[in-house]
């Protein structure tokens, strides 16, 4: 074989060797298992289980305003929050870039639904019980925050979807 | 970064273009590649390192593979090919068949790596000797997220005579922008309306009305990401084959292939089909040539059943035409053809946007009223109304109508259509803006894949 040759091989097996050892690296199993489901199919799953009567959706500002996260850090959102001061319906879903993020996303929605509770507290029983039933349920890349009449039914949806 | 994100237009795009159009030569191809590896690490960084990782590998082994051929014997190169294949379809496998997060583009970018791997044994491209080369071919950040899949061999005499001129840079705008109004006018529109159908219970009604929105969106979805894809490389001096040809204007299902994802398509007829044989052997051996194309471009797609259930249900298609309704179909009239055709390739959408096979199976039955609540939602009339004007412009857009007006009185003419369609262009282009920063998600669906 000539030098040529010779070198190719050598950086060849170079870029194998150093490919599998970062691929390894990078899809070692972290916490639990990061579903590959779209995004439209897992917010489909999800809508298709909430009544949105009593809410409107969020956009980008919405998100910033009601949770303090922004809309760039993630892959999707779907936001839908109560149209009166009175609701306590609300529906939080977020597909994570990194799973790292887990932990300031949990933060942000246990503050969500701590103002809530807050505002709620000693007037509005109804709402109040709502929010202390709601669901935060993270699963890998995706994170489903539910306060609804039904948040178990929700999130069963959002399960099966992932 | 996405191509529709507001930093990727306003300050990625100008700054990289500004430096393109001041430095050429190796030089402007060095800050390609690397504007190329920021776009790419934007998002995650680690994702940027395997794709680096990917193109060393892919460049020594066009040299290896070329090496081996030419110094010793065919069997060792096929061999270095097969383990370079295997390691590079192993780490796409591992990426989107594991539960581990799916670096954005890695499908289209190792569909692209091997194509020039399996060129390079054939002897029908030389093995680049520059890693620039290939690095610019296969990171391209035009087309690195979705592409169109170019082959090497098509884009090697650009990569160092890629002029960034005024006049390509315009008409690569115009395309451009076209993408993003077919984009978020359009398909996040459109994508908007399939939630509000498919939320609650299916109805006869809803289950046809989901399968139209949705298939409208992922074609302006798509179809506007490869405009914005072609338009950008255009605009950096390349040229790239158009990805869409009215795919629903196809009076088959193999005509539906021949215009719908056209570079995909083309890959497997290259590197799948013929290689098998492809029609040139016994129809026993055809039929089985077609199911392993439409098989492995189910899996492609992802991950669970339903896209093998997808490239099954396409390939069942592709068969019946070609060797049973064959002499039949092509008598009959080119509109039935079209509605047909439709019908197949639409609700063959439902694998794509349901979660699973038995949910599948529930929408395809509410079409024809199998466990369907009913003809009718209420409510649904006004959902359709809500979004009748961009249903209408969407189907005409799925025909050359909308385009062809476009170049007859767009910028063509004199001063005054010149303006009237600049001024069109910046409206819509507000208007997209606004969507965009309004809106709750903005990504594209083949991005997934």
């Amino acid at each position: 074989m000539k030098q040529k040759t010779i070198a190719a091989l050598a950086l060849n097996a170079a870029a194998a060797v150093l490919l599998v050892i970062f691929v390894a690296v990078l899809a070692r199993p972290r916490g639990k298992a990061i579903s590959s489901a779209s995004f439209e199919t897992v917010s489909g799953a999800v809508l298709s289980q909430v009544d949105t009567g009593t809410m409107q959706e969020g956009d980008n500002q919405m998100l910033r305003r009601l949770y303090r996260l922004s809309p760039e850090d993630f892959d999707g959102f779907l936001l839908y929050y109560p149209t009166s001061n009175m609701g306590a319906e609300e529906l939080l879903l977020l597909k994570l870039k990194d799973l790292d993020q887990q932990e300031s996303v949990t933060q942000a929605c246990e503050a969500r639904r701590a103002t809530q509770m807050a505002s709620f507290d000693g007037y509005a029983m109804e709402q109040y019980a709502m929010e202390e039933n709601a669901i935060l349920d993270v699963q890998g890349n995706y994170v489903l925050f539910i306060s609804a009449s039904d948040p178990a039914g929700v999130d069963r949806a959002f399960r099966e979807a992932l | 970064m996405t191509l529709n994100s507001l930093v990727f237009m306003f300050l990625f795009l100008p700054v990289s273009y500004l430096l393109c159009r001041i430095v050429r030569g190796t030089a402007g191809n060095i800050i390609l590649v690397l504007a190329s590896i920021i776009f790419y690490a934007w998002g995650n960084p680690a994702h940027a390192v395997l794709l680096v990782l990917c193109v060393l590998l892919t460049y020594s082994g066009g040299l290896l593979i070329a090496g081996l051929k030419k110094d010793w014997a065919d069997r060792a190169a096929m061999i270095a090919l097969i383990v370079d294949a295997g390691i590079l379809i192993a780490v796409l496998a591992v990426f989107k068949y594991t539960s581990a997060a799916l670096p954005t583009g890695i499908s289209f970018y190792t569909f692209s790596a091997l194509s020039y791997l399996f060129d390079v044994y054939r002897d029908e491209e030389e093995a680049a000797s520059n890693p620039l080369d290939l690095a610019l071919y296969i990171m391209l950040f035009t087309k690195i997220l979705s592409g169109p899949i170019v082959r090497y061999k098509d884009m090697k005499p650009q990569l160092h005579d890629h002029p960034v001129t005024t006049e390509a840079s315009l008409a690569g705008l115009e395309l451009f922008l076209t993408g993003l109004f077919k984009k978020v006018l359009l398909a996040d529109v459109l994508g908007k309306g399939f939630a509000e159908i498919s939320a609650g219970s299916l109805t006869v009604g809803t289950a046809w009305l989901g399968v139209l929105f949705y298939g409208l969106q992922l074609y302006f979805d798509f179809s506007g990401y490869s405009d914005m894809a072609i338009g950008l490389s255009k605009a950096f001096g390349f040229t790239v084959e158009k990805n869409f040809n009215y795919p629903y204007l196809s009076t088959s299902i193999s005509d539906f292939w021949r215009r719908w994802h056209i570079s995909l398509g083309m890959w497997f007829r290259n590197y799948v089909y013929i290689p098998l044989g492809g029609n040139r052997c016994s129809e026993l051996m055809q039929v089985r040539n077609l199911a392993a194309v439409w098989i492995l471009t189910g899996i492609w797609h992802g991950n669970t059943w339903n896209f093998v259930l997808w490239g099954i249900w396409h390939g069942a298609f592709v068969i019946l035409e070609k060797f049973l309704l064959g002499k039949g179909k092509r008598q009959l009239p080119a509109v039935l053809g079209v509605v047909l055709t439709d019908l197949i390739a639409l609700t063959g959408w439902i694998f794509f946007f349901t979660p699973s096979a038995g949910k599948a199976f529930g929408w395809f039955g509410a079409l024809v009223g199998i466990g369907a609540s009913g003809l009718w939602k209420a409510g649904m009339g006004l959902v359709l109304r809500n979004y009748l004007i961009t249903l209408l412009i969407a189907v005409l857009a799925c025909t050359p109508f909308l385009h062809n007006i476009h170049e007859r009185f767009a910028f063509r003419g004199g001063i005054v259509r010149t303006m009237i369609a600049a001024a069109v262009y910046g409206v819509l282009f507000l208007f997209s803006i606004a969507s965009i920063l309004g809106s709750t998600y903005t990504t594209f669906l083949y991005a997934q894949f």
